[in-house]
């Protein structure tokens, strides 16, 4: 089961990568960036997960307000690191303000333009360049 | 100072991270243009005294820590400053100066003064803060920083498609490369149980620390957290590809011309000079601290070659073509803004292309002389570079049109910034008495020690290849008829800028070639490529992490 996932978040990553080069809507481009941004932030979690069986109902977190060392032990045993969540949240942060900018450009873009391919208006700046350079 | 705790390091990014931020309120309060121009100038005079310090007291005790907010560092953030990133931090603050000289004038033709004071402050606290960290994570952060406000610098003038085109093409794969840095990042976390610069180091290295090793474990072998061959290997690979995007190194490299052109002339300005030595000194941290020769890890072999030095020779090979790319198509430039960029790619190419100078099959002196010619150059090249964007921008803005012919016959009207422009074209070509020449000669001196005889002539040929774009300027300048009569418009502000800027690259060249400088670069340089250096480096860290964790030794 852990083998799956992790093999399906990079086959994730993968794809979303070919979708952010290779497809020319930048809508599309834009989709396939938040997939990425995802599921690297997913695999960053795995990264701090601790597979624990023997008692599913417990969290992992401190039950009691005066622990013994044996709570801290099992405690130890079962904790996840948090270290990973927390840059990963920071990670999102960071990814809301990206995503943010790069949706208001195309909303301009496609005011200029009228056309969110980015095939066409590559051909258009091709012409600009060529023209300029003439 | 028993122990090296410098406050000034830490107030350096957040200078300019809380005035980028606090920038809005000027707007409310006091909405004038000479209100911005001179509260960033303040903000840059400031930093710049104070990485002077910062540089001072790097020369004195060659590592320099800041704990932020007081925690021990493999837990907290620090700032760790040696020779390499001292230097690069003064550049970066310096040119900061320049420009906000540069913004006295150029907010005066600009529409709205506020959004620009804004973003280029916090596109300064992303490059220091990238600059002078010492942790992984954070250097991750200020990257988002600092590309974000390239972005929002690039698309400044939403007015024109083109720039909207060029900031997109630059975020898209900009914003994918980060997250791959974010990725590699946590592997390194993964395999090595820290983000520590420094702690990264004492465990690729196999050195005791008392203190780090308590709070993020030892090494069994290469069996930290995880396996951290395998968790080096991946991660040099998943961040080197945000380094090299910053840097605009060859395949990479499709975005830098539009966006450099499109950005306002000091955002430009700012990004030549330093936002691209900002992937190079993400680069040099990594393959000279945590990835040194001296690192058993690095070293296992791939096809021969230990794999750090296929690292460096790949990277030196991308750059090579760069610089090819950079002078070939440069020549064929009309517009001035993109002839520059294109001019920087060259230049970034070549530093690059020297990095072979810095494998482990090279002996010691040369590598140090390979450093010391990687950072003159910087140094050089950010001057130059950015005088001319300053200055060529301030006349396509005046003619009111970025190509070259616009501007023919300017020579005559504006005799002081043509003569300023004269020069930095010059030092740029590498011209004798000009810093240019020394950097671009340091560079050839240590292909030539390392036995790299092709490299060294093609940095002669790119140079050569690279005069007949410089030389189309410089002939629009002054030996054309203007073609209209041209009206003098007062740029004073600009004259003053550039000629200090001119007279500074010809001091820097003049005080490089009586030793003054070349000693103190070199000796830097040694510092930091030597082993002891790299132990100096660690034991700092863990000596700082000591006091404030307060075990006795």
């Amino acid at each position: 089961m852990f083998l799956i996932t992790i093999a399906s978040l990079y086959l994730n990553i993968a794809i979303s990568i070919y979708g952010v080069i290779a497809k020319p809507n930048l809508v599309k481009k834009f989709i396939a960036l938040t997939i990425a941004q995802d599921s690297i932030n997913t695999v960053a979690i795995l990264m701090g997960y601790r597979v624990w069986r023997e008692a599913i109902l417990q969290p992992p977190i401190l039950l009691s307000w005066s622990p013994s060392p044996k709570d801290l032990q099992d405690f130890m045993n079962r904790a996840v690191d948090p270290l990973p969540q927390a840059l990963v949240l920071t990670a999102i942060v960071i990814g809301l303000a990206v995503n943010i900018f790069l949706v208001s450009t195309i909303l301009h873009l496609y005011r200029h333009f009228k056309t969110v391919d980015m095939d066409e208006i590559s051909k258009l700046k091709r012409g600009a360049i060529v023209e300029e350079t003439a | 100072m028993e122990v090296p705790i410098l406050h000034e390091v830490g107030l350096i990014p957040i200078i300019y991270a809380f005035g980028g931020v606090l920038t809005p309120l000027i707007r409310l309060f006091a909405d004038k243009r000479k209100v911005y121009s001179i509260y960033s100038l303040v903000i840059a005079l400031v930093t710049t005294w104070l990485s002077f310090r910062v540089f001072e007291y790097v020369i004195k005790y060659k590592v320099i820590v800041y704990p932020f907010g007081g925690w021990p560092p493999p837990l907290g953030i620090v700032y760790t400053v040696d020779f390499l990133n001292a230097v690069y931090g003064l550049i970066a603050t310096v040119l900061f100066l320049i420009v906000s000289v540069y913004n006295l004038w150029y907010f005066n033709v600009v529409a709205d003064p506020s959004w620009l004071t804004a973003l280029l402050l916090l596109n300064m606290a992303g490059v220091t803060g990238c600059i002078y960290t010492g942790d992984i994570f954070n250097f991750f952060v200020m990257l988002e920083v600092l590309a974000i406000s390239s972005y929002a610098l690039v698309a400044y003038f939403k007015k024109r498609r083109w720039a909207l085109e060029a900031s997109l093409s630059y975020a898209f794969i900009g914003a994918l490369a980060t997250s791959f840095f974010f990725f590699g990042a946590v592997f390194l976390y993964a395999g090595y149980g820290t983000l520590n610069i420094a702690d990264i180091a004492a465990k690729t290295h196999g050195v005791d620390t008392s203190t780090l090793s308590l709070l993020s474990g030892r090494c069994i072998d290469t069996q930290c957290f995880g396996n951290i061959v395998s968790a080096s290997a991946t991660a040099i690979a998943l961040m080197l590809w945000a380094l090299t995007f910053e840097a605009g190194i060859f395949p990479n490299n499709y975005w830098l011309p539009s966006a450099y052109t499109e950005a306002p002339s000091p955002a430009s300005a700012v990004f030549a000079g330093i936002v691209d030595k900002v992937g190079t000194y993400g680069v040099l941290r990594m393959f000279i601290t945590m990835f040194s020769p001296y690192a058993s890890i690095a070293m296992f072999s791939i096809l021969g070659i230990p794999f750090r030095d296929l690292v460096l020779y790949i990277l030196s090979i991308l750059g090579f073509v760069t610089a090819f790319l950079g002078a070939i198509i440069m020549a064929v430039q009309n517009d001035v803004k993109r002839l520059l960029s294109y001019s920087t790619m060259m230049h970034i190419g070549i530093i690059f292309m020297s990095m072979a100078c810095l494998t482990s099959a090279t002996n010691l002196d040369v590598r140090v002389i390979a450093l010391t010619g990687i950072l003159f150059h910087s140094l050089t090249h950010a001057l130059g570079e950015s005088m001319l964007f300053l200055g060529l921008g301030a006349l396509a803005t005046i003619a009111n049109s970025r190509r070259i012919d616009s501007i023919r016959g300017y020579g005559r009207v504006y005799p002081v910034l043509s003569t300023s422009i004269t020069i930095g074209i010059l030092s740029l070509i590498g011209v004798a008495p000009l810093g240019g020449f020394f950097s671009k000669y340091t560079l050839f001196l240590a292909m030539i020690g390392t036995g790299m005889w092709v490299y060294a002539i093609s940095l002669i040929v790119v140079s050569g290849i690279s005069i007949i774009g410089y030389i189309k300027v410089l002939y629009t300048l002054y030996m054309l008829k203007p073609m209209k009569e041209v009206k003098k418009i007062n740029l004073a502000i600009v004259d003053i800028i550039c000629a200090l800027v001119a007279i500074t690259l010809i001091v820097v060249g003049i005080a490089y070639a009586q030793g003054y400088l070349f000693d103190m670069f070199k000796m830097g340089s040694k510092d930091v490529v030597l082993i002891e250096g790299i132990q100096k480096y660690i034991n700092t860290v863990d000596q700082v992490s000591k006091l404030i964790i307060g075990i006795k030794p």
